[in-house]
This record gives structure tokens, C-alpha cells and sequence, in this order.
């Protein structure tokens, strides 16, 4: 199975994202409950994309650790990127649909998480979910 | 560029609105939606909206919030609102980003939705 | 790290080297090969060393890797010891050796050459057979913690739409996660409105399980279905209390005998004895010539 890459700018593309995030899911051997966690932290995260940064790139991707399989999620931008990753990644913190909204619960439906941003510059999150 | 807008069909069954979802929403038309169902809500002073969801898989945090908006407006109106047919993938996911859709009541499928409107609104009518 | 005279050596002698391998391996490696019968163990070696002479053959060691995968695979299933299985490549090697020693004798370069490239094949191979074996055999923990996390999350319906979990033993991240899920799936199954979560067998309860239990119960409400949490002992009472988690908006009950009563006085039932047909007169009437009966 190969990587997917999607262009994402309208929320059109979001449903898209999340349907091939779950496609790849289901043929990795994700069972049901984890394909939809999987889909929807890409939803969450491609949404920022679309709110925050007007278009950005979403890469699906297998993984290997050792004798670990699982799927790769990343998301790029070149949007105005965030200011203070830390805060912004706090449980309940909200700017009334502000920057990066979707990103604390997104976190918490995968198992790793990175997330690189520079204001000015854009943003990078990187999500992995490893089969069980 | 237009965007095609996908309408959900909103019925009257006895003094209750039934909205089954049955595609996948993205955001505009999900708010055209919320749109729809607090217009019907206004012509019709339906007493009770059931939001059926069982065709559903993948529920993210604006259509949770969404709904929740739907339910708080809606009881303004006088309406209750019962979701329906949340799939146990979608619960999970839910309640693992945190949204827990407090003022709603939920039902497992749509017939046991309209029995708990049917009996919620015979208890307000008891009681008035 | 191919050798080519050395793979014809190991043809031209295949059989007696087998022979003897097989030998030594039924007498020396250890108990569950001393087990083998001579017949099943020699097509074993036999592969065995076929795949040693391919490797030296084709100048490609991952022909052995792969041969030592899936033999290992088998003999952690069939619970050989790790030192069983590289015994036998010590013996191996050590038939080897002589033969290599007898053919090259004369020539005490080339005898150092094969007798390196059995060095380095041997060396590898027992490496293999340890990195393989640790491999599988944690798989194979790791399955069996799984079917027996499945086997203790039992959802049981007690009644038209009232579901019990009886939760037993420690709840770690995994487990609780399935224990979602599969109450979850019980309340589809069943149809449930209620759901009892017993906790009566759970030894501890910290933040991290009373989260768990916090986050399944709302998870189940938005299937429609209330919990009722029961069995939640004195020690961990206090432990709740102290971790200042709001159990509040949960309703719970001492044991789970109580926590049924309430779930089908939420369905508007009760439990009553039996009223028998008979008058209270005849009854008492009965009582007595029962007890004329013991008397006699």
C-alpha cells in the first residue's frame, strides 16, 4: 500500500480526507472503533488547515516500528502558524474558534503526536496510530 | 465555484420532526442543515426533532458542536431534541474529543426515539 | 560471505553430515529435541543444512534468515527453549568443522577461509534464533494477555434492556478501551437502557481507571443507555474522594444486587414473592400437619 496525498482548501476536501484516512485504516486491519478515531482526528486536523491557513497539504501514510504496523497522518501548512504550541495544546483552551481548535482532541484519538509551527512561517502536525 | 449543497429531508411525523442523516456533510451544508431544521422548527412549533444518526461513521467536532447547537436553540423554541442511532464508534470518538452534548437526549435507534419523545411529551402534557 | 566450496562440501556430504547432526541433537541439544523421533527429526536437519549450503551457494545469508524465522516461529508455539535451538547450531557447526579440516588440511589458508565462513553463518544464526525467539514469544504473551482481556470483559443482559459488566482485576489504558467498546457494542446488541458497571473485583481504583469508567458512561449515555456504577468499597470511596473526582451526575449503589432493584425500578418493576393460591387459613392448616409429620 502506498502513501495518499491530498490537497486540502474547501470542506469538501475535509470529508475526502477523512474518507480515505478511514479507507486506509480499514485496509491496515484498524477495527471499527479505531478507523473512526483515525478519520476523525483527520478531520479535526485538516479542518485547521481549512480554517486557519486556507489550503494546506494532508499525507496518509503506512508505518513500521520494529513489529509494529500502523498509519501515518501528516498535515502541512503555510498558513500564519502558531504562536504558543504549549498553551494552544492545553485541554479547554479556546479562543472562540480560534487557532487550533481541533488540535488537543486530535491528540487524544491518536496514540503519538508532534506538532512544529513557526508564526510567519506554517504548521506541521504529524499523528501516528499504531494497530493493537 | 459552486458547491453542490446537499439538503436533508426533514419530516413531520405527528407533532415531531425526523431528520435521518444518510450521506456524509461537510461543513456548508451541515450548517445549511441547522439552517433547515430551525426553520422548521419556527413553522411548525413541533413539540419534539429527532436527529437520526445511525447511517453515520465519523462524527468530528463541528457536527458534535453543531448538533448541540441545534438542541440549545431548539429548546428555546419549546422543542426537545433526541439524537438517535449514535453508532458506538462515533460515542467513542465523541466523548474521547471531549464533547459531551449535555441537554440532549439520546436514543439507540429511531423507534425508541419517538417512544421516548411520545412519553416526555405526554409527562409535560400530564403535568400541564 | 559466500562460499562455493564449501556449499559443494556440504552437498557431496549431505547425508552424512544429517545423520550425524540428527544424532547429536537427539543426545545433546536438549529435552524436547530428545523427545523427537529419529525419523521426524532427520528431514529437519536436513532443511537445515540445505539452507546453509543455498546460503553459501547464493552468497546470501537472508536465505537462512528466513529459514531460521519461521523454523523459530514454530518451535516457540511447540515451547522449545531458546538454548535448545542454538545448541543445535553449535552442533551443527560442530560437524562441521572436521570435515572441513579432513578436505583441507594440506592447505591451512583456504581450511581458515571455510572455517570463517562457518564461523560467521553460526555466529549469525544464533543471533537470529534469539532476536526471532524473543519476537514471538512476546507475540505470543501478548495474544494471550489480549483473549484473556477479551474473555474477562463479559456483558451480560439480566433483563429486557438492563446490562451488567461485571469488572474484574486491574484496568490498565488497553483494557479499559475495549472495555468501551464492548459494553458499547452489548448495548446495541441488547437494545440496553441501563447498564450496571460493577467494580466490585477491581483491586485499584486511581484517576486514571475512574476516568476510564467516567468517559465509558458517557460514552454509553449517548447510546441512550444510563449507568448505574456499583461496588464501590470503603477504601475506594475515600480514593475518590481524595483524587476529587466528581463522581456526581453517576449514580451509584453499595452492590450490585442493589444496583438491579434500581434499574428495574427505573423501569417501573419490582421484585415480590410469590403469592401462593390457597387462603391464609389453609395455609396455617398446612403448616401444622406438616409439623404432626415430623413429629411422627
Amino acid at each position: 500500500m502506498s502513501e495518499r496525498t491530498l490537497l486540502v482548501r474547501s470542506d469538501l476536501d475535509i470529508v475526502s480526507a477523512r474518507v480515505e484516512g478511514r479507507d486506509m485504516a480499514k485496509a491496515l486491519g484498524f477495527g471499527t472503533i479505531d478507523q473512526a478515531r483515525i478519520a476523525t482526528a483527520i478531520s479535526e486536523l485538516t479542518r485547521n488547515i481549512v480554517l486557519y491557513a486556507g489550503e494546506g497539504i494532508v499525507t496518509l501514510r503506512p508505518v513500521e516500528r520494529g513489529n509494529k504496523k500502523g498509519i501515518e497522518v501528516v498535515c502541512e501548512d503555510h498558513g500564519p502558524g502558531i504562536e504558543d504550541v504549549n498553551l494552544v495544546m492545553q485541554d479547554g483552551y479556546s479562543t472562540s474558534r480560534g487557532l487550533g481548535m481541533g488540535l488537543p482532541g486530535a491528540k487524544r484519538l491518536m496514540d503519538e503526536f508532534e506538532i512544529e509551527s513557526q508564526v510567519g512561517k506554517g504548521t506541521r502536525v504529524t499523528a501516528r496510530k499504531w494497530l493493537r | 465555484m459552486a458547491t453542490p449543497l446537499i439538503r436533508i429531508p426533514i419530516l413531520q411525523i405527528e407533532d415531531f420532526l425526523v431528520a435521518s442523516i444518510q450521506v456524509a456533510l461537510h461543513d456548508r451544508s451541515a450548517v445549511q442543515f441547522r439552517d433547515d431544521l430551525l426553520q422548521r422548527i419556527h413553522e411548525t412549533k413541533a413539540k419534539g426533532l429527532i436527529i437520526d444518526l445511525t447511517a453515520v461513521d465519523i462524527v468530528d467536532s463541528f457536527i458534535g458542536r453543531l448538533i448541540g447547537d441545534v438542541a440549545e436553540m431548539a429548546a428555546l423554541m419549546g422543542t426537545r431534541v433526541v439524537v438517535s442511532g449514535l453508532q458506538p464508534a462515533v460515542a467513542i470518538t465523541l466523548t474521547e474529543l471531549g464533547l459531551e452534548l449535555p441537554g440532549i437526549i439520546t436514543a439507540l435507534n429511531l423507534e425508541k426515539g419517538i417512544s421516548t419523545l411520545r412519553r416526555l411529551t405526554r409527562e409535560e402534557e400530564g403535568e400541564g | 560471505m559466500g562460499d562455493q566450496p564449501l556449499a559443494a562440501l556440504l552437498q557431496e556430504k549431505r547425508r552424512t553430515i544429517v545423520q550425524e547432526l540428527t544424532r547429536l541433537v537427539r543426545e545433546r541439544a536438549g529435552p524436547s529435541y530428545a523427545q523427537v523421533a529419529e525419523e521426524e527429526l532427520l528431514p529437519r536437519m536436513e532443511r537445515l543444512v540445505e539452507a546453509w549450503q543455498r546460503s553459501l551457494e547464493e552468497n546470501n545469508p537472508a536465505i537462512l534468515e528466513e529459514f531460521t524465522r519461521r523454523v523459530v516461529r514454530e518451535r516457540v508455539q511447540e515451547r522449545y527453549g531458546v538454548e535448545e535451538i542454538q545448541e543445535v547450531i553449535t552442533l551443527l557447526r560442530e560437524s562441521l568443522l572436521p570435515l572441513v579440516e579432513a578436505r583441507y588440511r594440506e592447505n591451512p589458508e583456504i581450511l581458515w577461509k571455510h572455517w570463517r565462513a562457518i564461523e560467521d553463518l553460526a555466529h549469525r544464526s544464533r543471533l537470529w534464533v534469539a532476536q526471532i525467539y524473543r519476537e514471538a514469544y512476546e507475540e505470543q504473551v501478548e495474544l494471550q494477555r489480549r483473549t484473556l482481556s477479551e474473555l474477562s470483559t463479559p456483558v451480560i443482559k439480566v433483563y429486557e434492556n438492563v446490562l451488567v459488566l461485571p469488572l474484574v482485576g486491574a484496568i490498565d489504558t488497553e483494557r479499559a478501551k475495549r472495555i468501551m467498546e464492548e459494553l458499547l457494542l452489548g448495548i446495541t446488541r441488547h437494545q440496553a437502557e441501563l447498564v450496571i458497571i460493577d467494580i466490585t473485583g477491581v483491586p485499584v481504583v486511581d484517576t486514571a481507571v475512574a476516568n476510564h469508567l467516567i468517559q465509558t458512561i458517557k460514552a454509553a449515555r449517548l447510546l441512550g443507555a444510563r449507568s448505574i456504577l456499583v461496588g464501590i468499597s470503603g477504601e475506594v470511596a475515600q480514593a475518590l474522594v481524595h483524587l476529587q473526582i466528581d463522581l456526581s451526575g453517576v449514580v451509584t449503589r453499595s452492590n450490585l444486587q442493589a444496583g438491579i432493584e434500581y434499574a428495574l425500578e427505573q423501569m417501573g418493576l419490582e421484585i415480590v414473592p410469590r403469592i401462593s393460591a390457597e387462603s391464609p387459613k389453609e395455609a396455617a392448616q398446612e403448616e401444622k400437619e406438616e409439623a404432626i409429620w415430623q413429629l411422627r
